[in-house]
C-alpha cells in the first residue's frame, strides 16, 4: 500500500514536471532556407523576381517570406523583398544586425512596395578601404551603410520561409554574382547546385535559380542552424 | 490716389509680407513652405527639430551639397535602445524635411567617443518612392491622447489576455504644426512567446487606430517578464515603417536571419 502510494506520489511529481516543462517551453520561430552562398568575398548581387501571384501565406504569429542577399557573418546587413502573412503585398528592405542584434539592437526598415510580377536588383557590397563598412543597394539606389565587418566574408542569395513550412515561395534569382578581391563582380558558379530545406527546394544552379515549396522526398538536405 | 494713401497701401503691404515671412520662418525652421531651403537652413533646422524631441546634437554639418547629406554626431545617452531611437529620429527628420520644402537625400550618423570616434557610425538615403513620401502628414485628431490611450489599452488586452499593460500613454509631438504621437506601452509577459508576437500586434492595432484618426507615429514598447528583466526593447515608425528591436535570447520576432550552416 505504502509502495502503491508512493508511486502515485512519483508519477504525479512527473506530470507536474512535463506539465511545468510544456508551460515553460516557449515557441521557437522556425526558419527553412533555399540557398546559394560563397564564403570569403566582398559583395553579392541578385536580380530577385516577386511572383505573378500572391504566394499563400498561413495566417499564424509571425509568418514571413523573405527573399535577400546577404552579408553571413555574426553581425550582417542584407536586402531583398519581405511578405508577411498580415501584408497585401511584398515590401523591399534592408536588415542590419551587429553581433548577432545582442548589443545593439537590429535595424529593419520596408521602404516601398515590391510589386508582383517584377524584378529588382539587391546588392549588399564592402566598400573598398574603409576597413568594415558595407552597404544596402536596392535597384541601384543605396540605401543603408554600417560599419560592420572586414571582408572578405561569406556571402548567400536566399529565400527563406519564418515560422511556418505551409508558406508557399516562389523567387526567381538571376545572374546571382559575387564580389572578388579585385572589386570584380562574377557569376556564381553554375555548376554548384542550390541548397533547399524540406520542404523547400531550389532549381537550377547557384547563378540563377528558382525556389519553391516541394515535396520533402529525395532532397538534398541542409544542415540546418 | 493720393501720396498719403499710396504709402499707406505700401505699408499695408509690406506689413502683411513680413507677417507671411514670419509665419514661414516660425513653421518650418529657417524655410518657406514649398521653397527650396540652403543647405545651412537644413541643418539648422534638423538640429532644432533634434534638441525639441529632446536629443542632444554635438555637431551638425553638411556632409556634400548636392544631392544634399547631412553628417550629425549625437550624444551618447548609454543605452544602446535609445541611442538606436536617437539616430532614427535624426534619419526620420531628415527624410520627413521634404514636407517643408527641404529635401535631403541622406544623413551620416555616429554616436562617438573618444575611444572611438566611429561608434554607432552609419549612413541613411532616401528617395521620394520610399513610404514616408506614400503618406500625407497627420492633421489635428478629433481624438484626445488620453481617450484613444485607454481604447487601445482595451483593445490589447482583449486581442492579447495573457500580456499585463501597466503603462499605455500617447505623447503628442513637441514640434509645432506636427500633430503625430508616440505611442509608449510597458508590459509585462509571462513567457518570451507571448513576447515575441506582441509587436505584429501593436502594429495592427496602430493602423487601425489610424483609419479613426488617431495618429499613432511611432510606438515605443517595453515588455518585462516575472523576474522583472526586459526582455523585449521595440520600436516602430508607421510612417517610416522602420523596426528597431532588442530581444532577449530565444525571443524571435520572425525577422530574418541569414543562415550560420553555409560556413563551411
Amino acid at each position: 500500500m505504502k509502495n502503491y502510494k508512493l508511486s502515485i506520489k512519483a508519477v504525479i511529481s512527473l506530470l507536474s514536471v512535463v506539465l511545468g516543462l510544456l508551460i515553460t517551453i516557449q515557441p521557437t520561430f522556425a526558419n527553412w532556407y533555399v540557398l546559394s552562398a560563397i564564403i570569403s568575398q566582398y559583395g553579392v548581387w541578385a536580380n530577385i523576381s516577386t511572383p505573378t501571384t500572391r504566394p499563400y501565406m498561413e495566417l499564424v504569429d509571425n509568418s514571413y517570406q523573405y527573399n535577400h542577399v546577404t552579408l553571413n557573418s555574426d553581425s550582417w546587413i542584407q536586402t531583398g523583398w519581405a511578405l508577411g502573412a498580415t501584408y497585401s503585398e511584398p515590401y523591399s528592405y534592408v536588415e542590419v544586425c551587429i553581433t548577432h542584434c545582442t548589443g545593439d539592437p537590429r535595424f529593419y526598415r520596408e521602404y516601398t512596395t515590391h510589386i508582383l510580377g517584377t524584378k529588382r536588383d539587391y546588392i549588399v557590397e564592402y566598400t573598398p578601404n574603409t576597413g568594415n563598412i558595407w552597404c544596402a543597394y536596392i535597384d541601384g539606389a543605396q540605401k543603408e551603410c554600417r560599419a560592420i565587418t572586414s571582408a572578405p566574408e561569406s556571402v548567400s542569395a536566399a529565400s527563406e520561409v519564418v515560422a511556418t513550412s505551409q508558406n508557399t515561395i516562389y523567387t526567381i534569382f538571376q545572374d546571382v554574382r559575387f564580389k572578388n578581391s579585385s572589386n570584380v563582380w562574377q557569376l556564381f558558379d553554375s555548376s554548384w547546385p542550390v541548397k533547399g530545406e524540406c520542404p523547400y527546394v531550389g532549381r537550377g544552379n547557384s547563378a540563377n535559380f528558382y525556389s519553391l515549396r516541394g515535396s520533402c522526398a529525395y532532397m538534398p538536405m541542409m544542415v540546418h542552424p | 490716389m493720393s501720396i498719403v494713401k499710396k504709402h499707406l497701401f505700401t505699408a499695408l503691404r509690406i506689413t502683411a509680407l513680413t507677417g507671411i515671412c514670419l509665419l514661414g520662418l516660425t513653421m518650418f525652421g529657417n524655410a518657406a513652405p514649398g521653397s527650396p531651403a540652403t543647405p545651412n537652413q537644413a541643418v539648422s533646422q534638423l538640429v532644432n527639430t533634434l534638441k525639441a524631441q529632446g536629443v542632444e546634437v554635438k555637431t551638425a554639418e553638411i556632409q556634400k551639397i548636392s544631392p544634399l547629406i547631412i553628417a550629425v554626431a549625437l550624444s551618447d545617452t548609454h543605452d544602446s535602445m535609445t541611442n538606436a531611437v536617437n539616430i532614427h529620429l535624426a534619419r526620420r527628420e531628415a527624410a520627413m524635411a521634404y514636407r517643408s520644402g527641404v529635401e535631403v537625400s541622406g544623413i551620416e550618423f555616429s554616436i562617438p567617443d573618444a575611444a572611438n570616434p566611429q561608434k554607432w557610425w552609419g549612413q541613411s538615403f532616401f528617395d521620394k518612392n520610399d513610404s514616408e513620401h506614400q503618406r500625407q502628414p497627420f492633421g489635428i485628431s478629433a481624438l484626445s491622447a488620453e481617450e484613444a490611450a485607454q481604447r487601445l489599452h482595451d483593445v490589447l488586452r482583449k486581442q492579447s489576455p495573457s500580456i499585463t499593460i501597466g503603462q499605455i500613454t500617447l505623447e503628442e509631438s513637441p514640434l509645432a504644426g506636427r500633430y503625430e504621437r508616440t505611442l509608449k506601452i510597458t508590459a509585462f509577459a509571462p513567457n518570451v512567446g507571448d513576447a515575441a508576437v506582441y509587436p505584429s500586434l501593436i502594429r495592427q492595432e496602430i493602423v487601425s487606430a489610424n483609419k479613426g484618426g488617431v495618429n499613432i507615429a511611432m510606438a515605443k514598447v517595453k515588455i518585462i517578464n516575472p523576474k522583472g528583466e526586459i526582455i523585449l526593447d521595440y520600436f516602430w515608425d508607421e510612417e517610416m515603417r522602420t523596426e528597431l528591436s532588442l530581444a532577449a535570447p530565444g525571443l524571435d520576432l520572425g525577422r530574418p536571419n541569414p543562415p550560420t550552416s553555409i560556413k563551411q
